[in-house]
């Protein structure tokens, strides 16, 4: 069957299979960004926004999105250079091998569109679905709220 | 804007060549009901009912079935109404946890249990109709069955009944789609509570427990539930510990005799994540920190 995917900004046509998940759909159209590490939701490598909220991307079928607003990774970088969750995990060391930062980073996203001043509390409670294997989860947390706090500067100033 | 014709994508041509495709097999169709009848009338021939499609993906069906998404109906959003809350069948957990209306609800009862239900990503997708659905390994329904919540379904015409009944009648089992659950608002002086027992709220319950207590003008008790689930069938109400519970007022000495007859009585069984020994002790504990936080609020 044949649906189309705002993928990024940009309308994107797919053939897929019924019974495919959206993760398969976007690694093969090429963004690679969306990982896969446990294909059952247990990991949260895959995260992507679905018209604006961060989901497991291997346990959605694409069957059921067409015309759906999907944001990966790599959208999230602006005119202005990288996003603050970008930047502030590149700059705080939140990243190691770098295999569930996209996932981690999208999560985050979802978390400051509801809760722009998070506690640490509140950010290791919306992590509870992503994990990392290498640096563990302080750097990362760290990283989400400074992110967090510059976010909130550039909407107040 | 027309699509990219760059970007049209073929399944079976992985992206890298060792990529492994994860996608589930034996869905023949994807169908896209033009309104509930025709829904009920496809789901009645045999295809799947798919909401949120969490759990589905995770059970691929043995043989070629057609699925049929239910998320293209008008069946998502929440309404306040005098007498509680009704929740449409497509809404998802995350939008039933962020409703003020739905936190307003018997002490927020509803709201601190979907806190600890998966992970914020499943429950931005995971919806409330395709969770009963399921009817299993949940936290939801130990507390919708401790504040009588009422469940809504189609099978040709609707229907309403209570959700207690439903699972009884494993009615999650047949042809039908669900469309919304009710949750009557309890009538003051009431309390309710939820707890859970886990390593990590991620992870499946050992054991859960949820209560309410409804008190009449004099303090006294005049309804209950004592709600225990993931024993490991889904949740059911411990009958005999409600009957009594009736008439009395909720002391330290009533909290500690429910929960000991509440830990004889739990229809606990042995799998793979817990004895039942184990979940019976679980039982009186989650019984007791449940009715003691109620008895502190009500107090």
């Amino acid at each position: 069957m044949n649906i189309t995917l705002i993928v990024d900004g940009k309308p994107t046509a797919a053939t897929i299979d019924p019974g495919e998940c959206l993760m398969d759909v976007l690694r093969r159209l090429g963004h690679t960004s969306v990982k896969n590490g446990c294909d059952r939701g247990d990991c949260g490598s895959c995260a992507v926004l679905l018209d604006g909220r961060a989901v497991n991307a291997c346990l959605v079928f694409a069957a059921q999105l067409d015309g759906a607003a999907i944001t990966t990774a790599e959208g999230l970088e602006g005119p202005a250079g990288l996003h603050p969750l970008q930047f502030t995990a590149l700059d705080g060391g939140a990243v190691q091998c770098g295999f569930c930062t996209p996932g981690i980073l999208m999560t985050a996203l979802d978390l400051l569109t509801d809760h722009p001043d998070p506690t640490e509390a509140e950010v290791r409670r919306a992590l509870a679905g992503s994990y990392c294997r290498c640096t563990g989860y302080v750097k990362p947390v760290a990283a989400i709220l400074t992110a967090a706090a510059l976010l909130r500067e550039g909407r107040d100033g | 804007m027309p699509p990219v014709a760059a970007d049209v994508a073929q399944p079976g041509t992985g992206y890298l060549p060792y990529s492994r495709n994860m996608s589930i097999a034996n869905v023949s169709r994807f169908i896209r009901p033009a309104d509930l009848d025709a829904a009920v009338a496809a789901v009645r021939s045999g295809a799947l009912p798919v909401s949120g499609g969490t759990d589905v993906m995770l059970h691929p069906p043995a043989r070629p079935v057609d699925f049929l998404d239910l998320t293209v109906l008008p069946l998502a959003g929440i309404e306040s109404y005098a007498g509680g809350v009704r929740i449409g069948a497509t809404t998802t957990l995350t939008a039933m946890l962020q409703d003020p209306r739905v936190a307003a609800l018997a002490d927020g009862v509803v709201a601190t249990m979907l806190v600890e239900v998966g992970s914020p990503l499943l429950r931005n997708r995971a919806t409330i109709g395709g969770h009963l659905a399921r009817g299993r390994l949940s936290d939801v329904i130990p507390v919708l069955l401790a504040l009588d919540a009422t469940v809504t379904w189609n099978d040709g015409s609707d229907h309403n009944q209570s959700l207690g009944a439903f699972y009884r009648e494993d009615r999650h089992k047949a042809p039908l789609v669900i469309t919304a659950v009710t949750i009557p608002r309890p009538k003051p002086p009431s309390g309710a509570a939820f707890r859970k027992f886990t390593r990590t709220a991620f992870e499946l319950a050992i054991l859960n427990c949820a209560c309410r207590i409804d008190l009449d003008a004099t303090g006294t008790i005049a309804a209950s539930r004592i709600v225990v689930g993931e024993t490991p069938s889904v949740g059911a109400s411990l009958g005999d510990v409600e009957v009594n519970l009736k008439g009395r007022t909720l002391t330290v000495e009533t909290i500690a005799a429910a929960a000991r007859m509440a830990a004889e009585a739990v229809p606990a069984r042995s799998d793979e994540r817990a004895s039942a020994e184990y979940r019976r002790s679980l039982t009186g504990t989650l019984v007791h920190r449940c009715l003691t936080e109620i008895a502190e609020r009500l107090a």
